[in-house]
This record gives C-alpha cells, structure tokens and sequence, in this order.
C-alpha cells in the first residue's frame, strides 16, 4: 500500500507531490511499508485517534455573530452570489440607522417587499448596534451609536424572494463616516479603497436635515460629490457599480418649512450629479426616512424602493454585451433575413 | 493569464484575489486546455459552471486535481461560486484557443443556460462569447471557397533508360498531387453544393409555407404543436453546421402563419407535446446524450421513463436546475427545441 509521511502531502489523494518531486525520487513517499516503516505508521496511529476524538467531542465552529471582517467576508461571497453595498457617506449621515431600519422591517414584518429573511451571520452585531434604540436601553431617545473607526466590517443579511424562492446574499459595509471624510479629495487614499471596485451599490447618503439649514448645505453637498469624485478619479469606482444618492432624514426635512427653496436647492444638486457622473454611470435618488420621529412618515420610508434594487441588480448585470454584428462575410441574402415574430411587430 | 479571469472572479471576491493566486489558476486552466480531457469533461465544466447537478464522480476529482495540482492551497472544498467561475473560465478559453468539438460546446452552453433567470446566471459574457462564436462559424462555414484554378503542372518529358527512374517518381508525384487537388475540389464543391442545396431548401419551406411532415399548409398545422413541428422541420434543412445565426428569424417568419399561436408555453407543457410527438420526429428526443444540458429533450425522457406520471417533475427539477412551470414566449421554446435537435444531431 502507497504513503507518504511528508506533513501537509496529499499524494494519496492528488497524485501529486507536494514538493513537486517525481514519485520515484521523494524520499517521504513509499509504494509499499517495509517492516519499520509500518511500525511507525502503527506508533502514529494512536495520535490520529486523539485528533479523532477532540473531533467529536461535540465542539463545533459557530459563527460570532459579530461584523465580519474582510478576510472573512471572502468565505460567503465566494460560495454564493452576494451583492455588496457601500454605504457611505459623512459621519452621522445615518448608514448604521438605515441598515438597522431594514433589519427591524425583517424582524417585525411577515415579509418586506415580497422577501423574507433567509438569515444573517452578523446577528449579534445588528442586535448590539440597534440596542440603543430599543426600549430595553432606557435611552430617553431612539439612538444609534457611533461605528468605531477603524478598518472596514461588514454586515451580513440573506433574504429570500417568496416567488422564485431564491435566496440572495446582501453583504453591507459599516464603515465609520471619518473614512470618507479621508477620502473625500484625496484621491490616493481613494486609491487603496479597493472595496468600491467590486461594490455592485454604492449608496452615498446626503443628509436632508443639514441641507436645509444655510450653514451646512454647501458643505453637505460638496462632500458627499467629493467622495464619489474622488474615488472614480481614483478609478475604484467603475461604471459596473450603480450609484444610489439618499436624502436621509427626509422626515425632518419635509418639516423644515420653506419648502420650495430647499426643493430647488435639491434639484440643483441632483442636476449637478447627473451632469458631472450620469453619462458614466448609472445615479438614482431616494428620499428615505429610516427611523422617523414623527407620524409623518412610516418607519423605513423609502427603503420599499431602494431595497429590491439592492437585490435584484448586480455588477454582473452589465457584463454580457454581444459583439458588435460584423458585415456577413459570405453575403448570401438568407443569412441576414430579419423576420420580426409577431409579439415584436 | 487568462484575460478575464480578474474580472470574472470579481463576484466571488469581496477581498481581491491576489495575482499568485489568479496565475496559479491560469496556469491550471492552460494546462486542463492542454491537457487530454475529453468532451465530457468539458461538458461538465458547462454542468458546474451553470450549477446544474454533475452526477460524473470522477470528474470533480479531476478538477480539484488540476488546480490543486498547480495550487496546493486551492483546497477540496473550496466554494462552489468559486468553482463554477474556474468552470466558466475554463470553458471560455476553449473557445479562444480551440476548434475541437467547440460547436457543440457552443450549444451545450445555450441549450444549458436555458430556463435558469439573471440571478443564477454568472459571468454572462461566456455564454455571449458562445453565441459570438457559433455566429462566426456560422457565416466561415458558409463561405463558398473559390475553385482554385492552380492545378498540378505536368512536365511532359520522354524518358530515357537513364532518366526513366527520375520520369517515374514525376509521374508518382504528379498523380498523388492530382489526387490530393481532387479531393479538395470535391470538398469545396460539396461544401458549395451544401449550401445552396440548405439555401434553397429554407427559401422553399419558408416562402411555400408547407409543413413537410403533416403534409399540409403550415397555416393549418396544430396551433400547440406547430412550434415543435417547425423546428424540427428546419433542423431538417440545415446542411452546414452552425445553423444560421438568424435562425429565430426563420421560425418566427413561419410561427406568424400559424392562427390561435398560443402566446407562451412551459416547460411542462413542452415536454408533454413533445412526448406526443416522439415518433413523429423520429426518435430523436429518446437521445438523452447530453442529459440535464437538453432540457427539453431531458423532460421527455424523463416523462418517458415516469410513463406520463407528474412524479417526472422532481427528478427534472433537481437535475437541470429549472422548474417545469418556468415559461417563455413561443418563439424562444421553438428555438430552444431546435437548438437541442442541432446539438443532438452534430456527430
């Protein structure tokens, strides 16, 4: 009987070496025991069966439940299709509290949008994150912590779509808004930011409430277009990824009163975007009020129509394009008969 | 490196693969090119890379042995997205660097991808590249090659007793050039013939509009059958494989005449027309060849085998990955049959 008691080898398996030596040559594989070596694979035994055992002691590897971290976000993306959103935007332009809002709908609702929820690995983090405003924290208002800053993590939630039954892996980051408030004008940190080349949403979240107020609006805005510039300048933000811009705290905004010069303040913004970005990619705008605190509005207003986007487009979405019809090079007339079927006219 | 490779493996990578590992991969996909896999590998490679269910054992060892051969961290369980797009690039590079038995790689991947919805779908270029090449090939191998005029020269000369042995091996050469020149001419001109005897054909059965089997009017034809019914009367006309790339035009121009054209079929209703129609086409859907990458073909066999009992339905939608409610529009379930009968009918 073949072995090999080279550690890590797997021969046997692979027929292959794994220090890429002919067979013939290895001194660690042997097509057949002699008396010693058989000795010494009988001494070994005793160990495997150790090994054997801690095995089946019963532990098993369960998930933390808490943020992902990018070498372990690898694991879930690379064993189903996932979609990966960008939530960015400035600090306290409320990333974690939309991301938390779609959690609640799941959690309280039979089905948000015609999709269930399928599961999440990050639970404990969303239950950790939205503590703060839930009754149990005695917090005189509803509210969401600050995201540490620090490198990139990611949230994990699957939902499933009640007709087809498909499942779709959402992953979401949770960056802290002082990372984009780096990478604004900065196109080398932009650079490293690697994570927006495979982002098939890159949600930027414009906070409605600052843009209402004189002081602040200016500089809501430039920043939130600093960011995307920079980072398409920076060429890690591709065409493939579609742009979504929310007017966060829309609930707040719509009770500012003098409506109509915010509106056009609004208007002038989205222009502005369509004209610097629009012709490369593809930029849609949501008002969304994620957690409201007034009646006005009901809790998660908006994210009804951001959230089927996030699942059902993709950066896979704008790979497939037939090449352009060449002129045929046999000419004959039946090979370019184009008879339309009657559905088409 | 295989070109793509970065950018098909992008879905699966949130953390970019770094480039020891992407090469590592090329290296493994270049060496199964290379290597002497035969068609069914590859046919499984369009099975793994559309996630349809593999029941070949063997050929998941041999995968996992050729990229593990090339990367020993390239693990056993390694993911299946991961998987399907090494799959995907595998099948891809065939195309670019091979001709061998590529049409009916082409097709599998089309008759495949069939019935399976965006979200499933991954790198979808691939599948397009397919459509790409069976296009080209399509139009080269129509190409009437001009007969060449160059035909071997014969030096006349009268021999001598001493020349007689160089006079002798002229003449061996000469005949041997002149057999080879014939062969070519032959096949240049059956090639030629090929084309204009499918050229006429199609012009008759499109502009007579007379349905050869049922010997009567295509406007009188069955309206449930007659999607059946054409396309296996085209595939009766096709000479030259690939079939033309506008061959969805044929079957529509032919599926207007019919009146009450129901508007969508499923695959359940497909397969059960189909069923009845078996003898009439001669047999050809009792070939389950290519299995789940067929399926059509692969739902009447398996109504065959259950005898018309629904309990056909599970086992279908297990093994090819799509429901038997799924439907489409009339024109794409003519034109999916008839690229299930093309594939069928390639040797």
């Amino acid at each position: 009987m073949a072995y090999c008691n080279e550690e890590g080898c797997q021969v046997l398996t692979t027929g292959k070496c794994v220090n890429d030596l002919v067979l013939s040559e290895c001194p660690h594989y042997k097509e057949s025991a002699d008396e010693d070596d058989i000795d010494e694979l009988e001494n070994e035994q005793p160990n495997d069966l150790v090994d054997n055992e801690q095995l089946s002691s019963g532990m098993i590897d369960v998930y933390s439940g808490k943020a992902l971290r990018l070498n372990e976000v690898n694991r879930i993306s690379t064993s189903a299709i996932s979609r990966l959103i960008i939530l960015a935007g400035m600090p306290d332009a409320g990333k974690t509290t939309l991301l938390l809002s779609l959690m609640h709908l799941f959690q309280t609702k039979p089905e948000f949008q015609n999709y269930i929820f399928a599961g999440s690995e990050t639970l404990l983090d969303f239950e950790e994150k939205a503590h703060p405003s839930k009754a149990e924290s005695e917090n005189v208002e509803e509210n969401t912590g600050r995201t540490p800053i620090g490198p990139p993590t990611f949230l994990h939630l699957a939902v499933n779509n009640k007709t087809s039954n498909h499942s779709t892996n959402l992953i979401f980051t949770d960056v802290s808004g002082e990372l984009f408030n780096a990478l604004k004008d900065n196109t080398e940190q932009c650079k490293n930011f690697t994570l927006a080349e495979r982002a098939d949403h890159f949600v930027i979240l414009f906070d409605a409430d600052r843009i209402t107020t004189l002081k602040d609006r200016a500089i809501a805005k430039t920043s939130g277009i600093s960011i995307i510039k920079s980072l398409i300048q920076a060429g890690t933000l591709k065409p493939h990824t579609r742009i979504q811009i929310i007017f966060s705290r829309w609930d707040l905004y719509i009770q500012k009163g003098k409506q109509k010069s915010h509106d056009e303040y609004i208007d002038l913004l989205k222009t502005d975007l369509r004209a610097q970005i629009g012709s490369k990619f593809e930029i849609e705008f949501f008002e969304v009020s994620a957690r409201p605190k007034s009646n006005l509005l009901t809790f998660g207003h908006g994210l009804e129509k951001v959230f089927p986007m996030w699942v059902t487009q993709s950066i896979l979405d704008k790979q497939a394009t037939i090449s352009e019809k060449q002129e045929p090079v046999s000419g004959r007339q039946y090979l370019q008969y184009q008879f339309k079927d009657s559905n088409n006219g | 490196m295989t070109p793509n490779l970065p950018q098909w493996y992008r879905i699966a990578a949130i953390e970019n693969i770094n480039e020891d590992t992407l090469e590592k991969r090329s290296l493994a996909i270049e060496a199964i090119i290379n290597g002497e896999s035969d068609e069914d590998f590859y046919f499984n490679c369009v099975r793994l890379y559309l996630g349809k269910k593999i029941s070949d054992r063997e050929f998941t060892k041999q995968f996992f042995t050729a990229f593990n051969g090339k990367d020993a961290l390239y693990l056993e369980d390694t993911p299946l997205l991961e998987t399907r797009i090494l799959a995907g690039a595998i099948i891809a590079q065939w195309f670019s660097d091979t001709v061998e038995f590529g049409d009916k790689l082409a097709y599998t991947l089309l008759c495949g991808s069939f019935g399976l919805s965006d979200v499933e779908l991954i790198n979808k270029d691939i599948i397009t590249s397919a459509q790409n090449y069976l296009r080209d090939r399509a139009e080269q191998e129509r190409i009437s090659t001009p007969v060449t005029a160059k035909i071997p020269t014969w030096k006349d000369e009268t021999p001598t007793v001493e020349t007689m042995g160089t006079y002798m091996k002229s003449v061996a050469t000469y005949v041997k050039n002149m057999a080879v020149y014939n062969d070519k001419q032959l096949k240049i001109s059956q090639k030629r013939i090929d084309r204009l005897q499918e050229e006429s054909d199609i012009h008759w059965w499109l502009f007579r509009s007379f349905s050869n089997i049922h010997g009567m009017p295509i406007a009188e034809l069955p309206s449930d059958s007659a999607p059946f019914v054409l396309a296996y009367e085209l595939i009766k006309l096709i000479a030259i494989v690939p079939a033309p790339g506008n061959t969805n035009s044929f079957l529509n121009k032919s599926l207007k005449e019919i009146t009450n054209l129901p508007l969508n079929y499923t695959v359940k209703q497909a397969a059960e027309i189909l069923f009845t129609l078996k003898t009439e086409f001669e047999d050809i859907l009792k070939n389950d060849k290519f299995g789940n990458l067929t399926p059509l073909t692969y739902a009447v066999c398996q109504l065959t085998e259950a005898n018309g009992d629904d309990a056909w339905l599970a086992i279908f939608k297990l093994n090819s990955k799509i429901d038997a409610d799924f439907t489409c529009s009339t024109q794409e379930m003519a034109l999916q049959l008839f690229n299930e009968l093309m594939l069928l009918s390639i040797q």
